[in-house]
């Protein structure tokens, strides 16, 4: 089946098609309408597929890891689609991904599922504003891994460890100090560094 | 490489055995004396165990695999990237596939066949050698050409040169003699440098992507398309396009192949009624064994997956049904359309003046009485197919593997059954006497079987919502219409031919056959699928 033949297809499905609207997502992905759909590659049939998905203008959409297993191009030109659609258009889009950068540019809202159990459901922002990657230094090396109240990961040895910690910079400020480190590093850390830090290095 | 096709049909294989002995015990009954009239039983078993056997042989030796995502049929590509020479790779099937099919097909002709068909034993070698020729180049094709669209063409046309070969010694032409082996030879030996370089360019990824004549071949219809596109006008229509696009052309496309096979061999053999008569129980033939394709909506897929894009799509269940339905009837028309114009063209190029006077003087109307009396049974000829083509449907739409199997089994039992009744009738005179007796009685408490089913089927297809009103009013008036139409011709034919007593047999047997329950049942089978 080619292109035009699979818009024309899934156009008749839908009384809410807008041709015009996938006239221009179609020139915008740079598809070829009288392509074969079988013989595009794996990044031009997740572009039609999302095409065929956007072009009726739905009021939620789902994407089920819209852009695994894409080259970067490509991505960025789903990400940008689904940008624009949440932007400009005010619609609802759900998509899972392991890809936390993507979710982390794009997402309002995140939600993670460790073995079929929500164990995060937050808004983006809120996440990164409450979490901080610090490094902390010992006066004397500690046995084992420093214990500090409201850190979700540690990892170092000898006198400097890093630590992932959910609260403020003030409470991050007195754990370490009961511990007897001081904070001599901090960043906010980065979605996949949160995520991973929370469900423990296992798999979600 | 061997072992794997030992691996993958090891339980298969003690069934060839099993045929084979089904056979030779069919022909030693019929050479110790067996009744004359059984001998149509015995013909059937043999010709049946050995067509199953020899095609699952080919089949499973040929070394072809289906690769889903590519949309190809070849040779197994994980196996182009093993460090092993490709000499090695095209001579192993090859010649260990060969030899064993020709071994088997010995074995059948020495044990079965000859006992059957008068074959001289000089042909044994002969026709050895033909079947070899054709499977080596079935083989080489399908390895190297596998990414050719239309490649069915050119095996096709490999198959008539290998018929037209193999008829070389029938043919009345001067001097050829002389020169049959040695096109034969030329034939068979030219098939493995062929496989060769097929599966070189093959496994040097020479010919991945698309062709450019395929490319080529898309752009064009696409730009003459582009003017006249209009769009579907319900999604009704949009998903009957796509299933007759899908498997629209199948039977037609085989009942044409079909004739385009018989056709050189009625032309030697001098048989100008054996293109109608094969034209006019083919149709009725691949229905039959098409029909498990009909319940699936993607042919490359197993018969259990129901395609995700499908299955999401905005249409019911019933919607969905009703687009294979009125597929079907389509492709059922256009079949015997195909079939019509096979015979008429056979008649009008070998001389139909015999054959055609012959049969209108049947009637006091002449031709045209003829032509207008045949429509009705050319309707239910097309309604025949049909109901091949859909029984069985609401079976392959539940995807479950268990009951496809249960339903095979039960339908060979039952046919099993009815050919031993018949048999038996045919070889007892009083048990014969005793069945049309009783026949209509049966046939009457079949009929009230199969309606108590149909209405059980329908009231649970309505609570469930899987159905409307509409949709089993539809049916029913369908089943009804189609039922008065065979119970009338019946009327007609058995008032023609005399025996008035057959007609309230043959009026239920036709209610009987004609699909009812089936096509209530199938909306649900889908819904069941459809959301696994």
């Amino acid at each position: 089946m080619r292109v035009d033949e699979f818009m024309r297809y899934t156009q008749a499905f839908y009384p809410a098609w807008d041709e015009r609207y996938a006239a221009r997502l179609l020139e915008q992905f740079q598809l070829d309408p009288a392509q074969k759909i079988k013989t595009q590659s794996q990044g031009q049939q997740a572009k039609t597929g999302l095409l065929a998905s956007l072009a009726y203008r739905p009021e939620l959409l789902i994407l089920d890891e819209p852009s695994s297993g894409l080259d970067p191009v490509v991505r960025r030109d789903i990400l940008e689609a689904i940008i624009r659609i949440v932007a400009e258009e005010g619609r609802t889009v759900l998509f899972s991904s392991h890809l936390l950068d993507e979710v982390q540019r794009v997402a309002d809202h995140v939600v993670m599922l460790q073995r079929g159990r929500v164990v995060l459901n937050v808004r983006t922002e809120e996440v990164r504003r409450s979490h901080i990657l610090a490094v902390l230094a010992f006066a004397e090396p500690p046995v084992g891994a420093p214990v500090l109240a409201g850190a979700h990961a540690v990892a170092g040895y000898g006198s400097e460890w890093r630590v992932l910690f959910g609260g403020s910079r003030l409470e991050l400020e007195t754990a370490a100090a009961l511990v007897g480190a001081r904070v001599v590093a901090e960043r906010t850390p980065t979605l996949d560094e949160i995520l991973v830090a929370r469900a423990g290095g296992k798999g979600s | 490489m061997l072992w794997e096709i030992w691996g993958r049909h090891k339980w298969i294989f003690p069934l060839h055995v099993a045929a084979l002995a089904a056979s030779v015990c069919a022909v030693c009954w019929k050479e110790h004396g067996a009744p004359e009239n059984s001998l149509g039983l015995v013909y059937l078993i043999s010709s049946c165990c050995f067509t199953a056997s020899f095609i699952h042989l080919l089949a499973c030796f040929g070394y072809i695999e289906v690769d889903a995502r590519r949309v190809q049929l070849g040779f197994p590509g994980r196996l182009l990237l093993k460090p092993v020479s490709t000499t090695r790779l095209v001579l192993v099937p090859m010649f260990f596939g060969g030899a064993i099919i020709v071994t088997v097909f010995a074995t059948w002709t020495e044990l079965v066949l000859r006992h059957l068909v008068a074959i001289p034993a000089s042909s044994l070698l002969w026709s050895s050698t033909v079947l070899l020729s054709f499977f080596w180049w079935m083989q080489g094709l399908a390895w190297g050409l596998s990414w050719l669209k239309g490649r069915v063409c050119i095996d096709i046309s490999m198959a008539v040169i290998h018929l037209l070969a193999g008829c070389l010694p029938m043919m009345p032409v001067s001097g050829l003699s002389r020169w049959q082996w040695p096109i034969l030879i030329a034939l068979l030996v030219s098939a493995v440098p062929a496989s060769w370089i097929g599966l070189k360019l093959m496994r040097q990824g020479r010919w991945e992507g698309p062709s450019r004549i395929s490319m080529l071949w898309s752009r064009l219809r696409w730009a003459r398309a582009r003017g006249r596109r209009k769009r579907f006008g319900s999604a009704f229509g949009a998903q009957l396009w796509l299933e007759w696009r899908r498997q629209g052309l199948l039977l037609p496309g085989l009942t044409g192949a079909t004739a385009l096979l018989v056709c050189p061999i009625a032309l030697f053999a001098h048989e100008q009624m054996m293109v109608s008569s094969v034209m006019l129980i083919m149709p009725l033939l691949l229905s039959g064994l098409l029909a498990p394709a009909l319940a699936k909506f993607d042919q490359l897929q197993s018969m259990a997956e129901l395609p995700v894009y499908i299955a999401v799509r905005p249409i019911t269940n019933a919607g969905l049904v009703a687009v294979k339905l009125v597929m079907a009837l389509a492709t059922s028309a256009l079949t015997w359309v195909v079939a019509l114009a096979a015979i008429g063209l056979w008649l009008a190029l070998t001389g139909p003046g015999t054959l055609l006077s012959k049969a209108a003087s049947v009637t006091p109307y002449g031709l045209a009485g003829l032509a207008i009396g045949c429509l009705p049974v050319l309707l239910l000829l097309v309604i025949w197919t049909w109901k091949n083509l859909v029984s069985g449907v609401g079976v392959g739409l539940t995807g479950r593997a268990w009951i496809g199997m249960a339903s095979v089994s039960c339908r060979l039992a039952l046919y099993t059954g009815l050919t031993a009744l018949v048999a038996a009738a045919k070889l007892f005179v009083s048990f014969s006497e005793t069945l049309l007796h009783w026949l209509p009685g049966l046939l009457m408490a079949g009929l009230a079987a199969k309606i108590a089913l149909s209405v059980a089927a329908f009231v649970w297809g309505l609570r469930r919502n899987a159905i409307t009103a509409n949709w089993a009013l539809a049916i029913i008036g369908g089943w009804l219409v189609c039922g008065l139409l065979v119970a009338g011709y019946a009327g007609l034919v058995c008032n023609a031919i005399n025996k008035p007593g057959l007609w309230v047999c043959t009026a239920l047997a036709g209610w009987l056959v004609l699909p009812l329950a089936d096509l209530a049942i199938a909306p649900l089978a889908l819904a069941w699928n459809r959301h696994r």
